[in-house]
C-alpha cells in the first residue's frame, strides 16, 4: 500500500501496485435518504424530500405491498430498482376480433424537493395517457448520492 | 483525541475522533469513473404496450408516467401555460400557431435548477375542418416539438406548431388517420403537458 503525493494529485495504490483511487476520482457517499409506504391510485402522491445539486444522483427502489394490478400483484414484496417507471397492469385482449391491449404503469420522480409518484394508463384506443385505475401500495426507498 | 490517518504497509485507515473507523483501503468503494459499468441515477422508462390491432411500445407518449399539469378542456388553464394566448374552449385556430411559454409555468417541473426531459403537447380535436372528417374522431396530436432543453434559460419562449411532418394525425381508435392533410383549422378540446425524464446515468466503478 503506498500513499503517492504530487503537485497535481494523491494516488492511493493498493500492495499490488494497482491504483485504487485518485484524488482526481470523486467518491459516491449517500447523502440524504428518506423510506416510506404510500398507497397510490389514480391521484398522484407528493412526499416532501430534498433538492438535488448538479454532482448529485438519485436512486430509487419500489417494494409493492399490495396491487390489484396483474404484473404489479406479482411483484409483492419484491425490491424493484425504479428509477423511471414500472408496469403493474397488462390487459392484453381480442376486441372486436383484433388484438388489444393497455397498460397501467407508474413511477416517481424527484420535482423539486418532493418525491412525486404518479400512475397513468395508456389505453388501447386513445392517444393519451389517462388515469390508472390500479391501486397499489408501496414502500419507497429514496437515497441521493453526492460526489462532490 | 483527534482525527487520525494511519498508513502502514499494506493499508491506510484513516479514524475519527471517536476512534471509530472513516475509511479503509481494505474497503471497496464507489467511485465516479466514465468507463465506469455501473450505471446509477439515470431514469428508465419501462415499455407501455397499447393498441388495437397494431400493439406497439407506446414511446410516443414517453413511457414515463409523470404527466403534469393535466388539463381536460377546462378554458382558463390554459392561461397559466399560455398567457400570450387566446385559445380557449371551442376556439378555432389555425395552423402553424405560435404560443408563448412562460417560466412561473415550467420551473415547477425542473430538477436542479435544470429542466431536464422533454415536453409533448397534445391537443385533442372535438370537431374539425375540412367538415367530411367526422366529428369526435379526430384527434390532433402534436408531440416531440419542444425539447425543453433548448429554452432551459427559461425566460420564456415562442414555440409554434406545425402541421405534419411535425405533427401526426389519429383517429379515435390511436391509428394514424389514412389520408392526414394540412388542418386549416381546428378546436381545441383538451390540453396536456407530458412531461418525459431524459436517462441520465452516472457511470461509476468500484474500486480495487
Amino acid at each position: 500500500m503506498s500513499l503517492n503525493i504530487t503537485a497535481t494529485e494523491i494516488q492511493i495504490q493498493n500492495a499490488l501496485g494497482v491504483v485504487k483511487f485518485t484524488s482526481n476520482n470523486k467518491l459516491v457517499y449517500p447523502r440524504a435518504s428518506k423510506t416510506g409506504t404510500i398507497t397510490l391510485g389514480s391521484a398522484s402522491v407528493s412526499i416532501p424530500f430534498t433538492t438535488m445539486s448538479d454532482s448529485e444522483f438519485l436512486s430509487l427502489s419500489f417494494k409493492i405491498n399490495s396491487c390489484d394490478g396483474n404484473v404489479g400483484s406479482a411483484l409483492i414484496g419484491t425490491e424493484i430498482p425504479a428509477n423511471g417507471s414500472i408496469i403493474t397492469k397488462f390487459y392484453g385482449r381480442a376486441v372486436n376480433n383484433t388484438p388489444a391491449a393497455d397498460t397501467d404503469y407508474m413511477g416517481a420522480l424527484l420535482v423539486g424537493d418532493q418525491l412525486v409518484f404518479r400512475a397513468v394508463k395508456a389505453a388501447y384506443n386513445t392517444t393519451s395517457l389517462t388515469a390508472s385505475d390500479v391501486t397499489t401500495n408501496l414502500t419507497y426507498k429514496a437515497t441521493i448520492f453526492s460526489y462532490l | 483525541m483527534v482525527e487520525r490517518i494511519k498508513i502502514t504497509g499494506n493499508k491506510i485507515v484513516t479514524r475519527r475522533a471517536d476512534n471509530s473507523i472513516s475509511f479503509d483501503t481494505d474497503n471497496l468503494y464507489l467511485k465516479t469513473d466514465p468507463a465506469g459499468t455501473l450505471k446509477a441515477g439515470g431514469y428508465e422508462r419501462c415499455p407501455v404496450l397499447r393498441g388495437s390491432s397494431t400493439i406497439t411500445d407506446n414511446a410516443a407518449l414517453g413511457g414515463f408516467p409523470y404527466l403534469t399539469k393535466p388539463y381536460g378542456g377546462a378554458p382558463a388553464a390554459f392561461s397559466d401555460y399560455i398567457p400570450k394566448g387566446n385559445i380557449t374552449l371551442n376556439q378555432s385556430m389555425g395552423m402553424p400557431f405560435t404560443l408563448y411559454l412562460g417560466y412561473s409555468s415550467l420551473c415547477d417541473i425542473t430538477q436542479n435548477g435544470n429542466v431536464v426531459g422533454n415536453f409533448k403537447f397534445i391537443y385533442r380535436s372535438s370537431t374539425i375542418s375540412p367538415q367530411h372528417l367526422q366529428q369526435y374522431d379526430i384527434y390532433v396530436e402534436l408531440w416531440g416539438l419542444v425539447n425543453i432543453t433548448t429554452i432551459s434559460s427559461f425566460s420564456g419562449g415562442l414555440v409554434t406548431f406545425n402541421n405534419p411532418p411535425n405533427s401526426t394525425i389519429y383517429n379515435a381508435d390511436g391509428t394514424v388517420h389514412a389520408s392526414p392533410r394540412p388542418i386549416s383549422n381546428f378546436v381545441c378540446a383538451g390540453f396536456d403537458l407530458l412531461y418525459t425524464a431524459l436517462p441520465a446515468n452516472l457511470s461509476i466503478a468500484v474500486t480495487p
